[in-house]
C-alpha cells in the first residue's frame, strides 16, 4: 500500500499546543449525547481499563467524567481520577512522550533534549526499521482517524495493588503495569497498544532514551475507515524506529572494564540494574522486531543467542513471570546485594577436575617442537618441554590476523544501520552522515558508536603437572624471546635465535614522560622458598653473560623509578620476587597509588609461579597481581583448580583472558550454571580453558606411546603402630578430656563458633600421636611454617578457619566500641602478616610474650600472666577486663593464641618455681635416660638402623612432620645416634634454607628433616630417594605435594615413602576422612549447608 | 629471700635510666621491694617548693596486687590522710597489672595538682577545703614550708 510521509502535515498542531485543550473539549462534547445505558457504559469502561477496577470506582470514574465514555478512559489512563488512584493506591508516573522533536506538551522532555544538543554530531537520530502493529481504540466518533494520520506514542506506567492471592514477596508491595498509549498529533489520545510485548520494549526504549518512534494510521479494524470508529476497533499502525545519537552517548550501565579489577567487588544490582536489563532486552527485542542482524558477532554469543540465554525471546518468559515488569523479586535482590560468601562455594570434584582438563590436554600432544637459541641456553629440553616452547611462543605472538580492526571484543555485535527506504518509490536514501555501523553488548545493553576491540591476552597457564619442569620451560621461553621489537608484527617465532639489535629493543621516546615506562624485565613472583631456586636456575641455564637476574626481596629493593622511566639503569632481565614483597608494596585503596617501582612499569612479562596462591579473587595479593602491568602475562601452576571452579577465573582474570576475565560474565555463564549442577557449564569452562592451558602429566604418552618422562617407580606404604601403654593412657586421658568438651559443644549447638577451640583439641591428640610431650605445653596451636605467614594460623581450606575468620569476628565483637580502632587494625595487620610476637614485652611479667595471647581490644599479654590476673579479678568478683585499656569484660574465650612456635623459655612469673619451671624439653635433651622414644621414633629410628646397616646409608632420607616441635624432638634422637642430618622449617629465613638445601645434596649428610608445610611446594629433593611422614595431614593432596619434592625429575632411584599412622587414633580416622573426602567432592556441587554438615561430620566422626 | 622477679628488676632500672622529672625513686638494698620515693610538689600547687617523702613497697603479688604507697611527710591534702595514706582508685579496686610503679608516682603526683575534696580521706581537710578553698590552699601552703621544705637539703 502506498501512502504519503508528509512531515508537515500536522505542523499546525504540534506548535500550538495550547490549543489543544479547547478542540479536545468541543469534541467530546459534540459526543456527549451518546445514548448508552451507564450499566452498559460501565461494562464497556471495564473491559478496556480492565477488571481489576472495581464497579464502584468505575462509576466515580463515569460520574467524573461527565457520563462520557472517551473522557472517562482517557481521564482513567490519564489519571485524571485522582479519588479512583489515591483508592487504589496507585500512581501513575507519566513517561516521556515518543514524539520526536519540538513536541510540548511534555515539559520534561525539555532540560534532556537540550542537553543532548551540546553532543557535537552530525545527526540526531537514525532510521533503525519500521513494524506494523496493531492498536485498540478508546474512542468512538465520525471522522476522528483519517488513514496516515500522524500518531505519537506515549507511555504510563501504572503500580497497582497486586492481585489478591498472587504470590508476592514483600518488597513488590504493587505491582506494575505498562501502557502504550497513542495520540494524534494534536494530542488526543485515540487508543492503545495491545500486544503487551510491543508495549513493554516501547516503552523501555523511550524510557531509556535510546529510540523514538513514530507512527501512522494504517488501517482501522471496522474497515469504515474515515467514518464512523467504535470503542475496541482494532486499528493498525505503523511505527517507525529510530535510534537517537543521544543513546551511544550515554554513560554504560555497568561498564565492563577491561583496565581495571573495580568491578572485582561485584557491586550492588540495584534497581537501576534491572533497568538496564530491561533496556537490554528491550533493544534486543528491538533488532528481532526490525529484523536486524548483527554483521560481527562471536560465535560465543551466537551461541547463547541460540540457546535464549539473552535472547529477546526472555521477554516471554518476563512476562509469564509475576516480575515481569523490571523488579525482581526482594530475594533476588538480595542475593545481588549479598552474593553468597564465595570462600564457600562447592568444591570441584576430580572427575570434573579431568574432564575440565581433558580437552585442554587432547591436542596438546600435536603442537610442534621449538629449540631454544643454543647459544644462550645450556639446557637441552624434553621433546614436551620443546612443544611447550613452541606453545608459548605461539600465545605470546598475536595472530597477525587477530590485530586488524575486524577483531571484535568478544562480548560485543556489530551492527549496520539501515538505510531509510522511502516506499513509494523504493528509492534507498543514504542520509550522508557519519557512523555507518554501531555496536551492541548484548550482556550488558550498552550501545557504542566505536570499535569495540579487544585487549588480546598474551600468555596463557601453564599446568604441567609437578616436576615436569615448569621453570625449565619458562626460562626457555624467556631465552627465546629475550629482546621483542614492539611492533608484534616484526616477530618471528621462527627465526627468534637471531638476535634482534639493541636499537629494535623495545624503542620508546626517551624525551617524554612515561607514567608506567616498559621495560624488558620479566618478573617472576614466587613463593619465598622457591626465590632462590628459581635465581640459581637462570643462572644454570643461561649461557654466561646471556642474561641477567636480580632479586628483589628483603633489603635489596632500591629500584629508582625516576631512573628507570630516565632510561638510566640497566635493568636486569629477570627480576624474582615472592607474593609476600609484591603484597607488601600494592595499595588498593583507589587514591593512593602504590609508589613501588613494580606496580609503576610495564613489565615485559610476568609469570606468576605456583599461581593457585591467587586464586581466591579478593585477596590482597590477588590484588597486588592484576594491578601488574605487563606486555605478557603466564601462570604456573601444577593446579590451576584446587577447591573450587572459581579457583581458575583469578587466573583468567590474572590473564586478562576476554570476556572470561569479567566476573559477572564469568558467573553468569560459568560459575551459576556450575552451581547449579548444569553439567553443560563443564563444557564452556573447557572452551574456555582449551587455548588458555597447557597440562600434561607424568603417564602421559607421546605420540609414539613413549611415557614423556620416565621416573622411576613409587612406592608408598603405611606403617600401622601401636602406642605403647604408657601412650595410650595419655592418650585416651586427653582423648576422653576432649571427647568431654567436643560433646558439649554438641549439646550446645556452638560447634561452629568453637571451631578453633575444636581443632586445637585436635591438635593437642595428634601431638600425643606422634609423642606426648609434644602435647604437653598446653596451647599449642597448629601454627607451622607457612609460607611468609599468608597463612598465618590457617587451617588450610579443609579447616575452614583462618585469621580472616578470627579477625572478623573480632572486629564485630569489638570493633566498634573502641576509639583505638588504628592500634587494632595495626595489630591486626602484624597479626596477618605473620610478624613474630614472642619478642613483645607481656605488659604484665615485663617479660617476651610466653604463649602469647591477643585480646579483644588487641593488646597481648602472656597466657599465664593474663590467666592469673582474671583469677585475681574473679576472687574480687569483677570481670575480666584488658589490662593495659581495661576494656572487658573479656573471657579467656576471648583470648586468641597467637603464640608462633612452642616457647620454651621458663615462664619468670614467680620466682619460686623459675628453677623447676624448666621446660620438659631441655629436660628431654639434658638427661638421656629420661628420652622415651614414642611408638613413632623408636619406629623411625629402627627404619634408619636397617637402613644404615643394609647400605651403609647410600639412600638419603627426607622426614616430614607438621609440628616442629617433633622435628625438634627427631633431631634430637638422631644426634644422639650419630645420623647426620640438616633441618628446614618455616622460621628459617631464605638464606638459611639455601644453604641448608645445599648442604643436603652434599656427600655425607644423610638426613632433611623438613616441616610438612614448608616443604610443600617448589623445593626439589631428588637427592633423596626415602622419605618418612610422621604424621597424616587433613588433605592427603598436601602429602602428596610433599612426596613428589622427592620423586620428580631429577629422580634416578626408586622412591619408597612410609606413612606412620597410630592404629586407634585419631590419625586413622583422620585416613578414612581423607578417603570419603574425595567421594563426597564428587557429587557436583554442595551446598553450603549441606558442606557445614559434612564438616560437622567429620568432627563427629573424629569424636566417636 | 625468694629471687625477684624479672618485671621487678626492669622497672626498677628503668625507672632510674629514664627518671621522671620531679620524682625520684629508690630501692632499698637489703630489700629490692621497697623504695624510698621523693615527689617534688608541682607547680602551681600548694605544694609547690615543697619535696615530699614516701614509702612505696611491692608486695608478694605484684603486680596482680597493687603496691603500697604512702606518704611520710607531712601534707595537707583531702586526699591523703594524717597517715600519709593515699585516696587514689588506681592503688585500691582500679588497680591493673599493666600498672606500674612509674604510673603510680604520676598519679599521686597528679593528685597533688588537683586535690579532689570530693572523695576524700582526710574528711577535716575535705570540709576546708570545700568551705573555704583559699584558706585551705594557704594551709596547704604553710604545712608545705613547715614540712616538706625542711627536707630539702636531704642532711644526709
Amino acid at each position: 500500500m502506498a501512502y504519503d510521509f508528509g512531515d508537515n502535515f500536522y505542523s499546525n498542531g504540534e506548535t500550538s499546543s495550547s490549543s489543544n485543550s479547547s478542540f479536545f473539549d468541543t469534541f467530546t462534547n459534540d459526543n456527549k449525547n451518546l445514548d448508552f445505558s451507564t450499566d452498559t457504559n460501565l461494562r464497556e469502561l471495564q473491559s478496556i481499563v480492565g477488571s481489576e477496577v472495581s464497579l464502584p470506582d468505575l462509576e466515580n470514574l463515569w460520574n467524573a467524567s461527565s457520563g462520557n465514555l472517551e473522557k472517562a478512559i482517557n481521564s482513567y489512563f490519564d489519571n485524571n481520577m485522582n479519588k479512583e488512584n489515591l483508592d487504589m493506591n496507585t500512581q501513575t508516573s507519566s513517561r516521556r512522550n515518543a514524539k520526536s522533536t519540538n513536541y510540548h506538551e511534555n515539559d520534561v522532555e525539555v532540560p534532556r533534549k537540550k542537553a543532548r544538543k551540546n553532543v557535537a554530531r552530525d545527526w540526531e537520530r537514525k532510521y533503525l526499521g519500521s513494524i506494523v502493529v496493531s492498536g485498540q481504540s478508546t474512542i468512538t466518533g465520525e471522522n476522528v482517524i483519517n488513514f496516515k494520520d500522524k500518531i505519537t506514542f506515549e507511555s504510563q506506567v501504572y503500580y497497582q495493588k497486586p492481585i489478591r492471592g498472587r504470590k508476592r514477596s514483600k518488597l513488590q508491595s504493587c505491582w506494575q503495569s505498562t501502557v502504550l498509549k497513542f495520540k494524534s498529533a494534536n494530542g488526543m489520545q485515540l487508543g492503545i497498544i495491545n500486544d503487551s510485548k510491543i508495549s513493554f520494549m516501547v516503552s523501555n526504549l523511550i524510557d531509556a532514551g535510546v529510540c523514538e518512534f513514530e507512527g501512522q494510521i494504517l488501517l482501522v479494524g471496522n474497515d469504515n475507515c474515515g467514518e464512523k470508529i467504535e470503542l475496541n476497533d482494532e486499528m493498525y499502525i505503523e511505527m517507525k524506529i529510530y535510534i537517537l545519537h543521544a543513546a551511544f552517548s550515554r554513560e554504560p550501565i555497568f561498564s565492563i572494564s577491561r583496565e581495571n579489577n573495580k568491578y572485582m567487588a561485584s557491586g550492588p544490582a540495584s534497581v537501576a540494574d534491572h533497568k538496564a536489563n530491561d533496556r537490554k532486552i528491550a533493544v534486543l527485542s528491538m533488532f528481532e522486531q526490525c529484523g536486524m542482524k548483527a554483521r560481527q558477532s562471536s560465535v560465543l554469543t551466537q551461541e547463547h543467542k541460540l540457546a535464549g540465554t539473552l535472547d529477546a525471546e526472555k521477554i516471554e518468559e518476563h512476562f509469564q513471570n509475576e516480575e515481569w515488569t523490571g523488579f525482581k523479586s526482594a530475594s533476588s535482590i538480595q542475593q545481588s546485594l549479598f552474593p553468597p560468601n564465595d570462600e564457600e562455594g562447592p568444591s570441584i570434584s576430580d572427575q570434573q577436575l579431568n574432564a575440565l582438563y581433558e580437552k585442554a590436554q587432547m591436542a596438546d600432544m600435536n603442537i610442534p617442537e621449538c629449540e631454544p637459541p643454543a647459544h644462550t641456553f645450556l639446557y637441552s629440553l624434553r621433546r614436551y618441554q620443546k612443544q611447550a616452547l613452541h606453545w608459548m611462543l605461539s600465545k605470546e605472538t598475536l595472530d597477525p590476523n587477530q590485530l586488524t580492526p575486524t577483531s571484535l571484543h568478544p562480548l560485543w555485535e556489530e551492527y549496520e544501520f539501515p538505510v531509510q527506504i522511502y516506499h513509494e518509490t523504493g528509492e534507498m536514501i543514504d542520509d550522508g552522515f557519519s557512523n555507518k555501523l554501531f555496536y551492541f553488548n548484548p550482556y550488558t545493553g550498552e550501545l557504542s558508536l566505536d570499535f569495540q576491540k579487544v585487549d588480546q591476552c598474551r600468555g596463557g597457564i601453564l599446568a604441567d603437572e609437578m616436576g615436569l619442569g615448569k621453570t625449565i620451560e619458562i626460562l626457555s621461553l624467556i631465552h627465546s624471546v629475550k629482546y621483542p621489537a614492539i611492533d608484534p608484527n616484526q616477530v618471528d617465532v621462527v627465526d627468534l635465535t637471531e638476535e634482534i639489535k639493541p636499537s629494535t629493543v623495545r624503542h620508546v621516546s626517551l624525551s617524554t614522560y612515561e607514567a608506567y615506562p616498559k621495560i624488558k624485565t620479566t618478573l617472576i613472583v614466587c613463593p619465598m622458598s622457591l626465590l632462590s631456586q628459581w635465581r640459581d636456575e637462570v643462572h644454570n641455564v643461561s649461557a654466561p653473560d646471556t642474561m641477567t637476574v636480580e632479586v628483589y626481596y628483603g633489603k635489596k629493593r632500591n629500584w629508582d623509578l625516576k631512573a628507570i622511566r630516565a632510561r638510566k639503569v640497566d635493568l636486569p632481565d629477570v627480576l624474582v620476587t615472592t607474593y609476600g614483597v609484591l603484597m607488601s608494596e600494592f595499595s588498593d585503596e583507589e587514591n593512593k597509588p602504590a609508589t613501588s617501582p613494580l606496580f609503576n612499569v610495564e613489565f615485559l612479562r610476568v609469570v606468576l609461579d605456583e599461581a593457585h596462591v591467587i586464586k581466591s579473587r579478593n585477596t590482597k595479593t590477588a590484588k597486588a597481581c592484576y594491578s601488574l602491568r605487563a606486555e605478557r602475562r603466564w601462570a604456573l601452576t601444577g593446579t590451576p583448580i584446587q577447591n573450587r571452579l572459581e579457583d581458575i577465573f583469578s587466573l583468567v582474570h590474572f590473564l586478562r583472558h576476554e570476556p572470561w576475565s569479567n566476573f559477572q560474565f564469568w558467573k553468569k555463564y560459568i560459575q551459576n550454571p556450575f552451581d547449579k549442577k548444569d553439567l553443560r557449564a563443564l563444557g564452556v569452562v573447557q572452551g574456555v580453558l582449551e587455548p588458555l592451558v597447557l597440562r600434561r602429566t607424568k603417564n602421559m604418552r607421546d605420540i609414539n606411546g613413549q611415557p614423556i618422562i620416565d621416573l622411576p617407580s613409587k612406592e608408598v606404604e603405611i606403617e600401622y603402630l601401636e602406642f605403647s601403654p604408657e601412650e595410650q593412657d595419655i592418650y585416651d586421658s586427653i582423648y576422653t578430656h576432649s571427647k568431654t568438651k567436643f560433646n558439649y559443644y554438641v549439646k550446645s549447638g556452638s560447634i561452629l563458633s568453637h571451631y578453633a577451640h575444636i581443632f586445637q583439641l585436635l591438635v593437642r591428640l595428634r601431638q600425643v600421636c606422634d609423642h606426648p610431650i609434644l602435647a604437653i605445653s598446653k596451647h599449642t596451636i597448629i601454627n607451622e611454617d607457612d609460607e611468609e605467614g599468608v597463612n598465618d594460623l590457617a587451617f588450610d581450606e579443609e579447616g575452614n578457619l583462618n585469621i580472616d575468620h578470627l579477625i572478623e569476628r573480632f572486629m564485630t565483637n569489638y570493633g566498634e566500641r573502641g576509639n583505638s580502632a588504628n592500634y587494632q587494625i595495626e595489630m591486626l595487620e602484624k597479626l596477618k602478616y605473620g610478624e613474630d610476637f614472642s619478642n613483645r614485652e607481656c605488659p604484665i611479667c615485663y617479660d617476651n610474650l610466653v604463649n602469647g595471647v591477643l585480646m579483644p581490644c588487641m593488646h597481648s599479654a602472656c597466657r599465664q600472666c593474663i590467666m592469673e590476673y582474671f583469677q585475681n579479678q574473679e576472687l574480687l568478683g569483677k570481670s575480666g577486663q584488658c589490662p593495659v585499656c581495661r576494656r572487658g569484660p573479656i573471657t579467656e574465650n576471648d583470648l586468641l593464641d597467637i603464640s608462633k612456635k612452642n616457647e620454651e623459655k621458663p615462664s619468670s612469673g614467680t620466682s619460686s618455681n623459675t628453677n623447676d619451671n624448666d621446660n620438659d624439653m631441655t629436660t628431654f635433651e639434658e638427661s638421656d635416660a629420661n628420652l622415651k622414644l614414642s611408638a613413632k621414633l623408636g619406629a623411625l629410628l629402627r627404619k634408619l638402623n636397617n637402613l644404615r646397616q643394609e647400605n651403609k646409608m647410600t639412600e638419603k632420607c627426607v622426614i616430614f612432620s607438621q609440628f616442629t616441635s617433633m622435628l625438634d624432638l627427631i633431631g634430637d634422637v638422631l644426634a644422639k645416634e650419630n645420623f647426620s642430618f640438616v633441618r628446614l622449617d618455616g622460621t628459617q629465613q631464605q638464606s638459611d634454607r639455601e644453604r641448608v638445601l645445599r648442604d643436603f645434596k652434599k656427600p655425607g649428610i644423610d638426613i632433611i628433616l623438613i616441616s610438612l608445610r614448608a616443604g610443600g611446594v617448589g623445593l626439589n629433593l631428588t637427592a633423596a630417594s626415602r622419605a618418612f611422614l610422621m604424621d597424616p595431614w587433613w588433605n592427603s593432596s598436601i602429602e602428596d605435594q610433599a612426596v613428589d619434592r622427592v620423586h620428580r625429575i631429577g629422580q634416578k632411584r626408586e622412591v619408597r615413602v612410609t606413612r606412620f599412622i597410630i592404629k586407634n587414633s585419631i590419625e586413622e580416622k583422620m585416613l578414612s576422612i581423607q578417603k570419603r573426602k574425595n567421594a563426597i567432592a564428587c557429587g557436583l556441587g554442595m551446598s553450603k549447608d549441606e558442606l557445614k554438615a559434612h564438616r560437622i561430620e567429620d568432627l563427629r566422626e573424629l569424636f566417636s | 629471700m625468694a629471687t625477684l622477679p624479672k618485671r621487678i628488676i626492669k622497672e626498677t632500672e628503668r625507672l632510674i635510666a629514664d627518671a621522671v622529672p620531679g620524682i625520684n625513686a629508690r630501692p632499698h638494698e637489703e630489700n629490692l621491694r621497697y623504695f624510698d620515693v621523693d615527689i617534688t610538689g608541682p607547680e602551681q600547687s600548694p605544694f609547690e617548693g615543697g619535696v615530699f617523702k614516701l614509702e612505696l613497697f611491692l608486695p608478694e603479688e605484684y603486680p596482680m596486687s597493687p603496691p603500697r604507697v604512702r606518704f611520710l611527710t607531712k601534707i595537707y591534702h583531702p586526699n591523703i590522710d594524717k597517715l600519709g595514706r593515699i585516696c587514689l582508685d588506681i592503688l585500691k579496686d582500679k588497680w591493673s597489672p599493666a600498672l606500674q610503679i612509674r604510673t603510680v608516682l604520676l598519679s599521686i603526683q597528679a593528685l597533688l595538682s588537683a586535690p579532689n575534696p570530693d572523695d576524700p580521706l582526710a574528711n577535716d581537710v575535705a570540709q576546708h577545703w570545700k568551705d573555704n578553698e583559699p584558706e585551705a590552699i594557704a594551709k596547704a601552703r604553710e604545712w608545705t614550708q613547715t614540712y616538706a621544705e625542711r627536707i630539702v637539703p636531704p642532711q644526709e
